[in-house]
């Protein structure tokens, strides 16, 4: 959970979670952007991408994307937090 | 040869035609056995096996007869073992082996050659040699060395390959001269012999002139020796060597071949490094953009290059200033500040997803059980932290996006006016409900704002000093663009409401505020100032006595609560007081109205115009009644008793009887005229009775939702359920139908039907009441 600033190359300018986590989720989802920001592109050129949104079951992954850095946000997907309230209160 | 007859004693037979030699060869001479009597001398085939004298065939019998005819005919081989046959089969003697000799007598040559011989008085045989039969000839190349050819070689050079050359050659040279004279004088001397000889040894084989072959001969043999022992007796002078095929030496020489060698050169090879890119549609299409706009910077200098001799100080200096170098960290955070944003936008829709979606999706379906009523869906809730103790004083929609509204803070409270020392003004966004898209700063409380119609960036508010302030939102400052001071036209009382009117002539913005110090005024934003214009100041209504002066009434004057504007009509508009008065005015005559509507009791808190029958207004006041009046008429159409303080009050855009309005219980209500006269189609609590009061409400353009704001300084923003929606059946198909004029035409005609059931003839002026 947190949040992280990385630069084009892919290293993590700020960060708020720790070292090892920053370190994978910085790599991996550079690449992810690069192809995101291609494949848009590709299709029409004058397009661009202005955000991506990646939800998985066990967390939702944010990425607003820009020429010199991406800023990317991971947390718990507000469906899945309800849920949680839901079954406790139940 | 004279033709005789012959006295052979050989056999000839007449009838033969042809020879016939082999394996069933069908071709015949063409000599007929007639011809073969001409021939003088029968052809007799020499030597074969002897067909004598058998006639052969039809064929042959007719051309005997026909002797002209030369058939060629074909010729069957007569059978020797059976001699009558002629349709008898051949094959058996087909297949015989017949015997082939070849021999040089020539079977055509006369055997009987014949004589006459005078003496005699008798033909005499002449008996030929055999005649021969050239087979093979082949030419010789060799000639007779005394030839004259063969001396033109000896010159030549080389020499007859001799042994007595050799033998000369080894005694010396010195008789070389001698010999060559002598071969001169020989070759001189028999030179026609040499001709002949020549012929004849290169001839030898052939049979043209046999007698002179014959007689030659001799001479060759009788010449022959003496020739060779006249050449022993000089050959010791040694003779040249001849060159003929016998004694020629081919000789050859092969040079000696140079071993090859081959050189090869080979250079360093040039230092390399692996690039790889990859191409794609954008990087093509970046790559042509980048080299547009170098091309277009090259062209721009180029241009300045030119224009720099006319204007060169002024304009080069004003670039300096103008093109500051672009700060990279300036950009790097607008950047940052932009992808922020939407993250934010993404983070709240997050976590107000499910608002998010009811906003979008949700309809009440309950509604299809209750036949007229609706109800409220509460959705967000707005709110700014550091305006947290302060009232909602006014509410607008941005009228370009929808999703745009301003909000003012100020209070009420006439004793804590100057309590807040800053407020606000904020702009929200139905997109991020946990922070205001702008912000801007008032020294003081905000009583009023509005977004100008065609600029949605300008907005002016008024404030509790009396002050007007105009703000620009593409600035990115919190100040106002704009102030008013004191100097400067500055209201002497709270400004309660502003609005924006249409350009004046020359095109700048104006706008009207409407003050307690009772003045309407006109303000025009010229280039970087503000002017204004009092249009007009309402009169003081109350009858004042004073002892002393009656005039002092003149000067007094009433207070404004709110103006607004006819639709249609730019210069008409009305003006609600503090003392419950409703004044018609127009902006071309300052000092007289046109007319008055004593409304109500208590001051008017808003006057709303009817969007689709522009001669309809409604008013509230906070003493609980809600009227709704045409402007032609001193007398309200409707009222309604809301049982609670009014706190606002406003026209819905989709339909032409529905409006809203708030009460300081919490509630809203939603009348819809066309359903109901009488009673709220809903009544809905927003907020619980005793924590705040609503103070505002507005309807968005374009959507379903209305937003209400309260004493706390919340903004509650509710969806309308479909029954308050609610579009006749007309309007509904219209509307399918892309034809808006229509649609609008129909909800006047709803409006008009309605409202003539109401409106009375004008002489009969009585007041027709739907009090609950």
């Amino acid at each position: 959970m947190g949040m992280m600033v990385i630069n084009p190359d892919g290293v993590a300018v700020r960060t708020t979670m720790d070292s090892t986590h920053t370190n994978s989720y910085s790599a991996i989802l550079s690449r992810l952007t690069d192809q995101a920001r291609s494949a848009i592109r590709d299709l029409d050129p004058l397009n661009e991408v202005t955000f991506i949104r990646l939800r998985s079951r066990k967390n939702e992954i944010l990425i607003a994307p820009d020429k010199e850095f991406n800023l990317i946000v991971v947390q718990t997907p507000a469906d899945v937090e309800s849920n949680h309230a839901k079954q406790s209160t139940q | 040869m004279p033709n005789l007859p012959l006295k052979s004693p050989g056999k000839t037979s007449f009838a033969k035609s042809a020879l016939i030699r082999g394996k069933g060869s069908g071709t015949a001479t063409p000599f007929g056995g007639v011809a073969g009597k001409k021939g003088g001398g029968g052809n007799l085939p020499a030597g074969g096996p002897g067909h004598e004298g058998e006639a052969n065939g039809i064929l042959e019998g007719i051309s005997s007869l026909h002797s002209w005819i030369k058939t060629q005919t074909m010729i069957r081989p007569t059978p020797k073992i059976s001699r009558g046959k002629l349709n008898g089969t051949y094959e058996e003697d087909a297949d015989e082996d017949v015997v082939i000799t070849l021999t040089a007598k020539n079977p055509q040559a006369p055997k009987n050659v014949v004589r006459f011989d005078y003496t005699s008085g008798e033909y005499i045989n002449i008996k030929l040699s055999e005649t021969m039969i050239d087979h093979l000839e082949i030419e010789s190349t060799c000639f007779h060395r005394d030839s004259v050819e063969a001396k033109k070689q000896i010159q030549a050079g080389g020499g007859a390959m001799n042994a007595s050359s050799f033998r000369h050659l080894a005694k010396g040279v010195v008789k070389r001269d001698r010999i060559i004279s002598l071969i001169n004088t020989e070759g001189l001397d028999e030179d026609e012999h040499d001709e002949d000889l020549d012929e004849e040894r290169t001839k030898r084989n052939q049979t043209a002139k046999r007698d002179q072959v014959a007689r030659d001969a001799e001479k060759v043999k009788a010449v022959k020796p003496r020739r060779r022992d006249s050449d022993d007796e000089d050959g010791d002078g040694g003779d040249k060597k001849l060159q003929n095929q016998f004694s020629f030496v081919e000789r050859a020489t092969q040079t000696m071949n140079n071993a090859m060698k081959s050189a090869a050169i080979q250079t360093e090879p040039p230092p390399r490094a692996n690039f790889s890119d990859s191409v794609n549609q954008w990087i093509i299409f970046d790559a042509y953009t980048a080299y547009e706009k170098q091309k277009e910077l090259q062209e721009e200098q180029e241009k300045n290059k030119g224009k720099k001799e006319e204007n060169v100080s002024a304009y080069s200096i004003k670039r300096i200033l103008s093109d500051k170098k672009p700060d990279p960290n300036e950009d790097l955070n607008r950047n940052m500040l932009k992808a922020a944003k939407i993250l934010e936008r993404m983070v709240n829709q997050n976590t107000y997803n499910d608002i998010a979606l009811d906003f979008k999706y949700w309809e009440d379906a309950s509604d299809e059980f209750r036949e007229t009523e609706g109800t409220l869906l509460p959705l967000w809730k707005f709110n700014f932290e550091k305006a947290r103790d302060m009232e909602i004083t006014c509410l607008c929609w941005n009228p370009c996006y929808t999703d745009l509204f301003a909000a003012s803070y100020g209070t009420y409270n006439f004793y804590e006016q100057d309590k807040p020392e800053e407020s606000y003004v904020c702009v929200f966004s139905l997109k991020n409900p946990s922070f205001p898209e702008y912000l801007c700063k008032a020294h003081c409380g905000v009583m009023c704002v509005d977004i100008h119609p065609r600029h949605p960036h300008m907005l002016a508010a008024g404030l509790a000093d009396g002050s007007v302030a105009v703000y620009n939102l593409q600035v990115h400052s919190q100040d106002p663009f704009y102030l008013s001071t004191a100097n400067n036209g500055k209201h002497q009382d709270i400004v309660w409401q502003i609005k924006w009117a249409k350009d004046n002539l020359d095109g700048y913005l104006n706008f009207y505020s409407v003050s307690g110090d009772g003045r309407v005024t006109n303000w025009t934003i010229v280039k970087t100032a503000l002017w204004h214009t009092d249009t007009m100041s309402i009169k003081f209504s109350r009858h004042l006595e004073n002892f002393s002066e009656e005039l002092v009434r003149d000067n007094l004057r009433e207070g404004g609560r709110c103006v607004n504007f006819n639709p249609t009509d730019e210069t008409m508009f009305l003006v609600g007081t503090d003392e419950g008065v409703i004044y018609k005015c127009t902006t071309e005559y300052s000092s007289k109205y046109l007319e008055t509507y004593p409304a109500h009791n208590t001051s008017i808190y808003n006057i709303a115009w009817n969007q689709y029958v522009p001669s309809i207004f409604i008013t509230c006041a906070s003493e609980w009644m809600i009227k709704i009046w045409d402007h032609n008429s001193r007398k309200p159409l409707f009222m309604f008793d809301l049982n609670s303080q009014v706190g606002d009050v406003a026209w819905a855009p989709y339909s032409s009887t529905v409006f809203a309005a708030v009460t300081i219980d919490g509630k809203v209500h939603v009348f819809d005229l066309h359903v109901d006269k009488y009673h709220p189609v809903c009544s809905q609590p927003i907020i619980p009775r005793k924590k705040a009061r609503l103070n505002h409400v507005s309807f968005n353009l374009h959507h379903p939702i209305l937003i209400v704001g309260d004493s706390k300084g919340t903004v509650h923003c509710v969806k309308l359920s479909p029954n308050l929606r609610r579009q006749t059946k007309e309007v509904k198909t219209a509307l399918a139908n892309k034809e808006p004029k229509k649609a609008l035409e129909l909800e006047i005609k709803k409006l008009e039907n309605l409202l003539a059931m109401v409106r009375e003839p004008q002489d009969n002026k009585g007041r027709k009441e739907d009090e609950p």
